[in-house]
């Protein structure tokens, strides 16, 4: 006889799994690539556990969703398993399931107890690429002015892309860090931006706000940077 | 003017750079960038015959589309054969392939149409016509098969709208007409051939003759129409030594292997699972499916080969849900062994089972208890008729007795909410038809209400029924709009209540799907001619352009009326009368006869009624022997 209550299969192993989401998969959105990487796991036939309700999902927990249209070096989550499998042979056996342009890059033991992965996060590393053609003279001189506001205002988004919400934030504290350099096929500019729950910088943001919101840029996210877990 | 900006025909590899500023801009990019797990990829330059599959509306619906998963895969085994993939581009994106002058390219090898050997599109509805010439045009190929180069490629056509192929007459060389399997191999091999033996610069047309040798295939250049003074069809006779008088459809038995390495999309496509077909045919013979003539006989796959197939398709896939197919799921002889074996396989992994397409009757629910143990969404069976008179005249073996048993077992099982199909405009309707709608749906309400409460609750889904070819029903008219208002009207007031959620929606498009599915070769200057003045995409009511259509017909001197709403005599020669579905004309009225005495006719699975199945293709047994081993 099924039981009626939200069961949950046990769930005996946390594991963290880094991956570059990659140029080929740049148009396919967060919640398609995790339902995509599920997939892989479940052709890899690992483990994963599943929660009983409803509709049976596994638990699969992202540290940050990554907009269309971003690459990334460094995307994390952390997947719960129901029979411990060791990161190497977890990495073995998901390798040949994945799709070009989504490679593990690291996979990892965490204890069970640790803090949900969203509220370690608290920064982001961006590189974004301009196209050849920009001064990167120009570029230094947007940044200057950029970084020496003491506020930059900015029109809260709305439901969709050039939809603006309703209020607006201050972006400048979002940014922790910004520079411009010369990259391998144009100005590059490199970027740390506040991460957390409660305010998140984006990228294309602070290329609009530079002047650069019209320009087609390749935006990759280079790292995610955690608070250290206690000890 | 969009038409205008025409694109080059020249041989262009789309790369990401060049998609890139105008994948930013568009809807749901990855629809357009492929890449997805199980897409094949083969050396363009190793293989020797290059073709295309076209499905003629969105990547999201293309996808969940079964005849493409299986030609796809059959094509690609072949090793000399580079069997690619493209859907329609949805306007946001047609618009900026236009203006980037990109053409539309295959997915897999990102090479623009026009370099294909073969371009196949899949017809699966009437009104995807305008979106084939539209693809034709974003290819840079003229959507007139006479205007198209002589080296332009051979552009084919397949599929459930092929029965009728007229309307699309001028589009394309050659129509595949039946089952595609053995028939796509047929035509693949003799344009091999053809190729060794008329070497690279052999004209398109030359390759006809031999298509016209291969059984099912229709050239319709190969034909023509005639008419009388009152512009009705006198004969659609061939005009070529090479074609037949008619074109018998092509009936693969046993069924082969079923395709079990689907490309998985990325997006959330409108059936996003895998899909195994238990069988394909169907004998309940109801009088309004076209689908249920067309398909026969039924051919039912082998417990083992479906498990088997279940097994790899979710080895291949990753997939959360698997979809047991077919016309009529519960008639299939081992349905109860094959769900529980399937079942049994899949307890652990997990993967959800679906088993649409249920009879009405309690061991559909006792099946569909064993398969879902969650009660998700609710039950769906498909009374179509109110009373038990209409559904005699349209063959629906249902009685009130049998829904009411069923909707008993369905709210005693742990089911709140129980869905009905219904169809309005059927031959013979009258008020009273609907109003017994109302008065079925009450009670089973009602037994829900027994049963659960308050909680019980029934939806009723209601669409118009348009007559189709091949069917008993081929010679009636759509109903006319007063009537069609009156009665959905009389629905409405029927079904007012609590517990009771009606869902209907008229598409403003159905006049014109009735016209073209019964249309003749006159409609080929309609079609382009709306897709001229900017028709596409005719079956979303958000796109469809009555203005376009009404002046194409306009022009045209036709009609829409002529077509959809004129009753059509029992000797009147039919647009489709040179296109062998392998029931017999005879038959049909004779089941025309039959409905309008309200005459039900029994499961021919039980009694062979002579459709005339069995003498065209020589079936000792029909249904044939079931394929291979059972358990």
């Amino acid at each position: 006889m099924m039981a009626m209550a939200e069961e949950e299969i046990p769930r005996r192993q946390r594991l963290r799994v880094t991956y570059r989401h990659g140029p080929e998969l740049r148009y396919v959105s967060h919640l398609d690539l995790m339902r995509a990487l599920e997939r892989a796991m479940r052709r890899a036939r690992l483990p994963l556990a599943y929660s009983q309700g409803f509709t049976a999902h596994p638990r699969i927990v992202t540290a940050a969703p990554l907009p269309v249209g971003f690459t990334s070096e460094a995307e994390v989550m952390d997947i719960w398993l129901s029979t411990p499998v060791s990161p190497s042979e977890f990495a073995g056996r998901l390798a040949p399931q994945l799709p070009v342009g989504l490679t593990i890059l690291s996979v990892e033991d965490i204890p069970l107890t640790e803090p949900a992965l969203p509220t370690m996060l608290r920064q982001a590393r961006y590189r974004v690429s301009l196209p050849a053609g920009i001064p990167l003279a120009d570029v230094r001189q947007a940044v200057e002015r950029f970084l020496s506001a003491p506020s930059i205002p900015r029109p809260k988004r709305g439901k969709g892309p050039g939809k603006p919400g309703p209020g607006s934030y201050d972006l400048r504290p979002l940014v922790v860090s910004l520079e411009a350099r010369e990259g391998e096929s144009g100005p590059e500019l490199e970027m740390v931006l506040v991460a957390e729950a409660s305010a998140t910088g984006r990228p294309d943001e602070v290329l609009d706000a530079l002047g650069y919101g019209d320009v087609p840029a390749g935006i990759t996210r280079m790292e995610l940077i955690f608070e250290r877990a206690g000890g | 003017m969009l038409q205008g900006m025409r694109i080059a025909r020249e041989a262009m590899y789309v790369s990401d750079e060049l998609l890139s500023p105008i994948l930013r801009t568009v809807s749901r990019p990855a629809r357009y960038v492929g890449r997805e797990w199980n897409a094949r990829y083969k050396a363009w330059e190793a293989t020797s015959i290059h073709m295309v599959l076209a499905y003629p509306d969105i990547y999201d619906i293309g996808m969940s589309n079964l005849g493409l998963q299986i030609l796809y895969e059959l094509a690609n085994a072949i090793p000399d054969v580079l069997c690619d993939r493209v859907y329609a581009p949805w306007p946001d994106m047609e618009h900026a392939m236009r203006q980037h002058g990109i053409p539309l390219y295959g997915l897999e090898s990102r090479r623009s149409l026009a370099q294909f050997d073969i371009v196949g599109f899949s017809l699966p509805y009437e009104l995807d016509c305008t979106n084939v010439l539209n693809m034709l045009d974003l290819a840079g190929l003229h959507p007139l098969a006479s205007e198209r180069g002589a080296h332009a490629p051979l552009v084919i056509a397949g599929g459930s709208g092929a029965f009728n192929p007229e309307p699309m007459a001028d589009f394309f060389d050659l129509i595949v007409i039946g089952d595609g399997e053995e028939a796509l191999v047929d035509v693949l091999d003799a344009y091999r051939a053809w190729r060794e033996e008329a070497g690279p610069a052999a004209p398109r047309h030359s390759f006809l003759p031999r298509a016209a040798a291969i059984p099912g295939v229709y050239v319709p250049a190969f034909y023509r129409a005639r008419y009388d003074a009152h512009g009705l069809l006198v004969a659609t006779e061939p005009i070529h030594p090479a074609a037949p008088a008619t074109v018998c459809r092509r009936l693969v038995n046993p069924l082969p292997p079923p395709p079990v390495r689907p490309p998985v999309p990325y997006v959330n496509t409108v059936h996003d699972r895998a899909m195994i077909e238990i069988q394909r045919g169907c004998t309940q013979g109801c009088r309004f499916c076209q689908a249920g003539m067309i398909y026969r006989p039924v051919r039912e796959r082998s417990v083992d080969e479906i498990v088997r197939g279940a097994e790899a398709l979710i080895a291949n896939t990753g997939y959360e849900e698997l979809g047991l197919l077919s016309l009529s799921s519960t008639d299939h002889s081992h349905i109860e062994t094959i769900v529980e074996r399937l079942v049994e396989r899949f307890r652990e992994q997990p993967v959800s089972l679906s088993l649409p397409s249920l009879r009405v009757d309690s061991f559909s629910v006792e099946l569909a208890n064993r398969i879902q143990e969650r009660r998700r969404s609710g039950l769906t069976f498909a009374p179509e008729a109110g009373s038990q008179r209409l559904r005699d005249t349209i063959n629906k073996k249902v009685t009130l007795a049998d829904l009411l048993r069923t909707a008993e077992a369905a709210y005693s099982s742990g089911w709140h909410r129980i869905k009905l199909y219904f169809m309005i405009g059927l031959p013979t309707e009258t008020v009273e038809d609907v109003m017994a709608i109302g008065d079925v749906v009450r009670q089973v309400l009602a037994v829900g209400r027994d049963i659960i409460g308050r909680r019980a609750e029934v939806a009723v889904s209601v669409a118009t029924f348009v007559p189709k070819p091949h069917t008993p029903f081929q010679w009636m008219p759509l109903i006319e709009e007063s009537k069609l208002e009156q009665h959905i009207a009389a629905l409405k007031k029927a079904l007012r209540g609590k517990g009771i959620h009606l869902s209907w929606h008229e598409p403003i498009s159905t006049a014109l799907e009735a016209a073209i599915s019964r249309g003749d070769r006159r409609l080929g200057r309609v079609n382009y001619r709306a897709w001229q003045l900017g028709a596409r995409f005719d079956a979303w009511d958000e796109h469809f352009q009555a203005g376009a259509w009404a002046q194409a017909f306009a022009e045209a001197g036709l009609t829409l009326d002529f077509y959809a709403r004129r009753p059509r005599a029992p000797d009147e020669v039919l647009p489709w009368d040179h296109i062998d579905a392998g029931v017999s004309k005879a038959f049909l009225l004779k089941e025309q006869e039959r409905a309008l005495r309200g005459e039900p006719l029994s499961d021919c699975r039980l009694v062979c009624h002579g459709c005339g199945l069995r003498a065209r293709f020589q079936l000792e047994r029909c249904p044939p022997a079931p394929h291979g081993e059972e358990s």
